[in-house]
């Protein structure tokens, strides 16, 4: 049997039906050539069955069999992970170049140049250490000092803020975008037909949304064809899974337990957490080092970074902590720390805080799991929290750069208001003092000042040693105590910070006494606790002045002092000075108890402090011993050097991430000369295919017109 | 490989934009002439800036310094010897005396020349009271006060022993020496007493009601001889004087009540210590020169050997691990030693706290400078002591003040041998003056020293921040240039490139 006209027919047909599709499809391509996540699609032509017959198979034509779009596997795998470490870089300098204006000296007085005035103006005053105009000037070197490290804290922790917002903003994105790429896994099941029809837009709009996805956090995809689909963080957390989504959440400050098989813990009455109060930038691990009961010898030890490394003790060994009951909390880091009153805890109870607003996922099977990407010490990241995207650009520069850099800050306000108070709290004004109230708060009056528990600014500053004062009188500023002038504070032995609390101070200051020149026991002070500050008042017609201190109590408990506040956010000059200038202390009261308008023994003291290495706190409780001018440069290098590098990543990371866009480019881009060459194409099978069907119909006239 | 136009776009697009960025880079750099224009541009070389900038403003500062220095250190040139001076004074005073000690004198000659020694007096109090902006340069620290005020002195002659190393105080005033002469022998309360106001020409007696015993406190006698008083201990014994001779002859006991000055300023020549907590040594002392507090901790002491730290600012930090023998306790401490009577117990912590005078300013990270001179050692005079409470003559060989005073009741009193016997002290208190001149040259040398040390660091400084931070312009210019064609030949590349398209040719 030979071939029907009528198949030839038929032919001609499929021939011009498979020409006007690919003719659609070139139009949809040039339609398409500018939408995002549009990939090129092509009609996949085949040829019909060929059937036997004589003289032999012959084609029965074409078929239009199925559209398809271009894409490639590899380049979208690697496009993921490549859009992810861009975008992560990018945002981070986008939040850093804001911040690295704080920092920038080139052109304006900044932080270094302003604290150099600062120390000079003390010197000015040692020139002159009566005048009331340096005093004066001071006051004003200082306070735009003061606002200047006030407001770079500020701004740091305004970028904080609005990342913090920012992280938000991008986790329900990200959640969106997970629910909708679930939701087109779902449709691209129910539209594709394997072999013949392929839901190509869906597929690229979920390839769209995957990208955008890869740019919020790490991901990684794993595709066995339609919606048979998955997406799990680079952690591997699962995100999609087919048609089902699990979603993303923020979780403010929190603790949660790793409590070991049989700790006692697990009965506690109480809460059965660990207690804290306070922020960080930085994840708390505690693990119990002594098991035993609360507020009864049980001891933990502290890690900022996962348990990697641990906070020390001056000497380099491992620092432990008293486990205590809310009552007499213990300070570590930044934060307050207590436990359950009356439980106990078992060697190897871990507890893991988070005073953040950190980024969990929500497990369907165990609850919210903290993926907040995690810094540790020697630069690396946890590699089972966000490492990529937006997410991890953002945490990287909240946590650890700003974060960081605000603990510096901290550590450099700290520094300048302890060192320059330390000196100044030593030293005599113009006019001597009736009385004076504590700048800062002790917590527990009842706990010992250089301990854990006083809650207590300054307590790892206070020294053994002693104090004494110069008492005068108030009407005609004669010295009182007869020479030397001044009589030791604790008289029967030294104070003791590991064991003395502010009570036995204020008790100290009520029970001092001296013996005149007429040989009558005096009581100059009376002391007293107001909301956990000391209260001293000379007594009767006295006035005094504070003569040395070999415990830094004063500058501790904030009398005599030139500053008052105890880190970056509160650092300020002392009222007192500011409404009376005369009581900035230029010089000390000297071996015959006098104060004189000449002696610049504390303005030199102090305007040297510039150049002496001091023992700064640094990161993570580990201090260093720098001059606060080189420990600032440090600051602003390691400020440039991370804008620098984050500048530097984005800039590869984006340059390689747009090769790779290249290169898909390349594959699924539509090229405006192809398609039009295409049209060209099939325009021209189109109307050979035509010419077929005229022919079969000429042909059929003719064997009809046979008949006649 | 396939190129689209999306492609041609996307490269052309950033190709643009990174030679656009290279040239706004630099064009910031050519407007500011710095290199580093932000932190990440060279972020250690923006560290070394502000430490650089810090360095050059702490050496402008220890430039103030030195300029104030160098003017408190000429005041001090030209009131000890430049004109006018108190050398010159000196001068004119070894003159006076050794005319007042020639035979051929008479009383009213000396009664002439104490006139003019007199107004010496007045000068050299002038002198000591001198100010350099605002602040009196001879008071120590209490640059608010007068170094000197004009005050009574007293001299002793005396037969006998009985008031060596006694007790003397003056009040009132006397604008000519006045001579107090015990008319009896005995203890100071009981004895009688005569008075002259006029070099011992005409002599009054002293009323009993004007001998206050205990005053102005208990042991103490007061003896009024006219508007001036003497106080002095009560018990002392004095002699009579033969009434008869009216030379001053040495001849029973006789009082001389003459002008002096009494130093007003502070010193630095006592060093108060006293205990810090419990322990036996109560009576703690220290010797040397201390320029600050000096706190020293005992650590240890096991009855042979004495550990111990000390700390030169109270406290903040500590220099350990010194030692010192147990028995007697000298502890060494920067400025000098601390003395215990009783072994100390580990633990125990004693303050040295001196008396200060000194001003000092740093003129480099090293070292200071003392701008003042201390009145007191340069012009003696009777100074109250801290310590006890009590005038005390300044204990110093050449104790100008008293020379002068001495000099002033010898030429009052017609006294050829005291005037004599000034020419010695006279000596030595110009020695002391110019032992003084030269401590002040010898300061001013070093800040010359200091100052073009400072200079020439300063340069290199200023270089070196140059170099860390100004852009080389040379350099800066060339790029400029090339980035410029190379953002041009871009531009037109890609205006070539984009416009091609099929369409052109269909």
């Amino acid at each position: 049997m030979a071939a029907s006209i009528n198949s030839l027919l038929t032919m001609g047909a499929g021939a011009l039906f498979a020409s006007q599709a690919a003719i659609s499809v070139a139009g949809n391509n040039i339609s398409n050539v500018n939408t995002v996540g549009y990939s090129r699609q092509s009609v996949l032509l085949k040829t019909n069955t060929s059937l036997d017959c004589n003289p032999g198979q012959i084609g029965q034509g074409v078929d239009a069999e199925q559209v398809l779009r271009a894409y490639d596997k590899f380049i979208e795998r690697s496009l993921l992970t490549q859009l992810g470490a861009a975008a992560k870089y990018d945002n981070a300098y986008y939040a850093l170049k804001n911040i690295e204006n704080l920092f920038n000296e080139s052109s304006v007085d900044g932080i270094g140049a302003t604290l150099t005035a600062m120390f000079g103006s003390w010197n000015d005053l040692a020139q002159t250490a009566g005048s009331l105009a340096a005093r004066e000037a001071l006051l004003s070197a200082s306070q735009s000092l003061n606002s200047l490290i006030r407001n770079a804290d500020y701004t740091l922790e305004d970028m904080q803020a609005e990342l913090d917002s920012l992280i938000r903003e991008e986790v329900n994105n990200a959640n969106t975008l997970i629910t909708e790429i679930a939701e087109l896994n779902r449709q691209i099941n129910i539209h594709t037909i394997a072999g013949s029809n392929n839901a190509n837009a869906l597929l690229d709009e979920r390839d769209q949304k995957v990208r955008e996805l890869a740019e919020i956090i790490d991901i990684r995809i794993q595709d066995n064809g339609a919606g048979d689909y998955y997406v799990t963080t680079g952690a591997g957390h699962l995100l999609v899974q087919q048609d089902m989504s699990y979603s993303l959440g923020i979780r403010g400050p929190q603790a949660e337990n790793n409590l070991t098989g049989n700790s006692p813990y697990k009965a506690s009455s109480g809460s059965g957490t660990i207690g804290f109060s306070g922020a960080d930038t930085k994840e708390y691990t505690i693990e119990i080092v002594t098991g035993g009961a609360v507020d009864g010898g049980a001891q933990f030890k502290v890690s900022l970074d996962g348990g990697n490394t641990w906070l020390t003790d001056d000497f380099g060994g491992v620092r432990l902590f008293e486990a205590n009951s809310g009552n007499f909390s213990i300070k570590a880091g930044e934060l307050e720390l207590w436990f359950d009153a009356g439980a106990s805890l078992a060697q190897g109870d871990k507890f893991i805080i988070s005073p953040k607003n950190d980024i969990y996922w929500n497990s369907p099977t165990s609850g919210p799991i903290n993926i907040s990407s995690q810094f540790y010490a020697d630069g690396t990241e946890n590699s089972l929290r966000i490492t990529g995207g937006a997410l991890g650009g953002y945490l990287m520069a909240r946590d650890l750069m700003i974060g960081e850099y605000r603990e510096q800050l901290e550590g450099l306000a700290q520094s300048l208001i302890w060192e320059v108070n330390r000196i100044h709290s030593q030293g005599a004004g113009l006019t001597a003092m009736t009385g004076a109230l504590g700048e800062y708060r002790v917590g527990r009056t009842d706990q010992p000042l250089g301990g854990d528990t006083a809650d207590f600014a300054w307590a790892a500053y206070l020294t053994e040693g002693n104090l004494s004062f110069s008492i005068y009188n108030a009407d005609t500023g004669e010295s009182l105590i007869p020479y030397p002038g001044m009589e030791a504070l604790f008289s029967s032995g030294n104070f003791d910070p590991a064991a003395m609390s502010l009570e036995d101070v204020r008790d100290a200051f009520n029970n001092a006494s001296f013996t005149d020149a007429d040989g009558n026991t005096a009581h100059p002070f009376t002391a007293s606790i107001v909301d956990g500050r000391l209260q001293i008042a000379a007594n009767g017609n006295y006035t005094f002045t504070v003569a040395s201190d070999s415990t830094g109590l004063m500058a501790g408990l904030g009398i005599n002092t030139y500053f008052t506040g105890t880190d970056a956010s509160s650092i300020a000059v002392r009222d007192e000075l500011v409404s009376n200038p005369n009581l900035v202390n230029a010089g000390s009261v000297n071996g015959a108890g006098e104060v004189n308008k000449g002696d610049n023994a504390v303005a030199s003291a102090i305007a040297g402090l510039l150049q002496k290495n001091l023992t700064i706190p640094g990161m993570g409780g580990r201090s260093v011993n720098q001059s606060l001018l080189d420990y600032y440069a440090a600051l602003v290098t390691r400020v440039g050097s991370d804008t620098l590098h984050v500048k530097d990543s984005a800039t590869r990371e984006v340059t390689v991430a747009q090769t790779l866009s290249d290169r898909r480019e390349e594959i699924v881009g539509v090229s405006l000369d192809e398609e039009l060459t295409n049209l060209i194409k099939f325009q021209s099978s189109y109307q050979a295919a035509a010419k077929l069907i005229t022919t079969a119909e000429e042909m059929l006239q003719i064997i009809l017109g046979m008949k006649q | 490989m396939r190129v689209t136009q999306n492609i041609i776009y996307s490269t052309q697009v950033g190709s643009m934009n990174s030679a656009l960025n290279k040239l706004y880079a630099s064009s910031i750099q050519s407007g500011s002439g710095l290199r580093i224009n932000k932190p990440s541009d060279d972020p250690l070389g923006a560290g070394r800036a502000i430490q650089s900038r810090a360095t050059l403003s702490q050496m402008s500062l220890y430039e103030e310094n030195i300029s104030t220095a160098t003017g408190w250190l000429s005041s001090y040139d030209a009131i000890l010897s430049g004109e006018g001076s108190i050398v010159t004074l000196l001068t004119r005073l070894t003159e006076l005396a050794e005319q007042g000690a020639t035979g051929t004198y008479t009383a009213e000659n000396r009664k002439e020349i104490s006139m003019e020694l007199r107004q010496i007096y007045e000068q050299l109090i002038t002198l000591s009271n001198s100010s350099y902006a605002g602040q009196y340069i001879f008071s120590g620290h209490k640059t608010d006060a007068r170094a000197y005020a004009a005050a009574l002195g007293v001299s002793v002659k005396d037969t006998g022993a009985g008031l060596d190393g006694m007790y003397f105080e003056t009040e009132g005033d006397a604008s000519y020496t006045v001579i107090i002469q015990a008319t009896s022998s005995g203890a100071a309360e009981t004895a009688s007493y005569r008075y002259s106001e006029d070099g011992g020409n005409t002599w009054m007696d002293i009323a009993s009601s004007d001998i206050t015993v205990n005053y102005p406190e208990t042991g103490r006698v007061r003896i009024t001889a006219g508007g001036a008083s003497v106080i002095m201990d009560a018990g002392a014994v004095v002699n009579a004087a033969d009434t008869a001779d009216s030379s001053s002859a040495d001849n029973g006991t006789w009082i001389y009540l003459r002008p002096t000055a009494i130093y007003q300023g502070d010193d630095n020549d006592t060093q108060a210590a006293i205990l810090y907590g419990s322990g036996t040594n109560t009576g703690a002392s220290a010797s040397g020169c201390f320029g600050e507090d000096v706190t020293v901790r005992i650590d240890g002491n096991d009855g042979v050997t004495l550990t111990y730290s000390y700390s030169a600012d109270n406290g903040a930090s500590w220099t350990q691990g010194k030692t010192a023998v147990a028995s007697p306790v000298k502890i060494f401490a920067p400025g000098g030693y601390l003395e215990l009577a009783n072994a100390p117990a580990a633990g125990e912590q004693y303050i040295i706290h001196p008396h200060r005078a000194e001003v000092a300013l740093a003129i480099s990270d090293t070292s200071d400078i003392t701008l003042n001179l201390i009145g007191k050692n340069v012009f003696g005079g009777v100074y109250r002591n801290p310590a006890t409470g009590k005038k005390e003559t300044v204990e110093k060989d050449g104790n100008l003040f008293e020379t002068v005073g001495n000099l002033i009741a010898a030429a009052e009193t017609n006294d050829q041998q005291g005037m004599a016997n000034a020419l010695a002290q006279l000596a030595s208190a110009r020695s002391v003056v110019l032992t003084n001149a030269a401590i002040v040259g010898g300061r001013e040398n070093r800040l010359t020293l200091t100052s073009s040390a400072l200079e020439l660091r300063k340069l290199v400084e200023t270089d070196r921040l140059s170099s860390i931070e100004d852009v080389d312009m040379t350099e800066l210019l060339t790029r400029i240039a090339q980035q410029q064609t190379a953002y041009s030949a871009v531009l037109q590349s890609s205006s070539i490139i984009m416009r091609q398209s099929l369409l052109d040719y269909l």
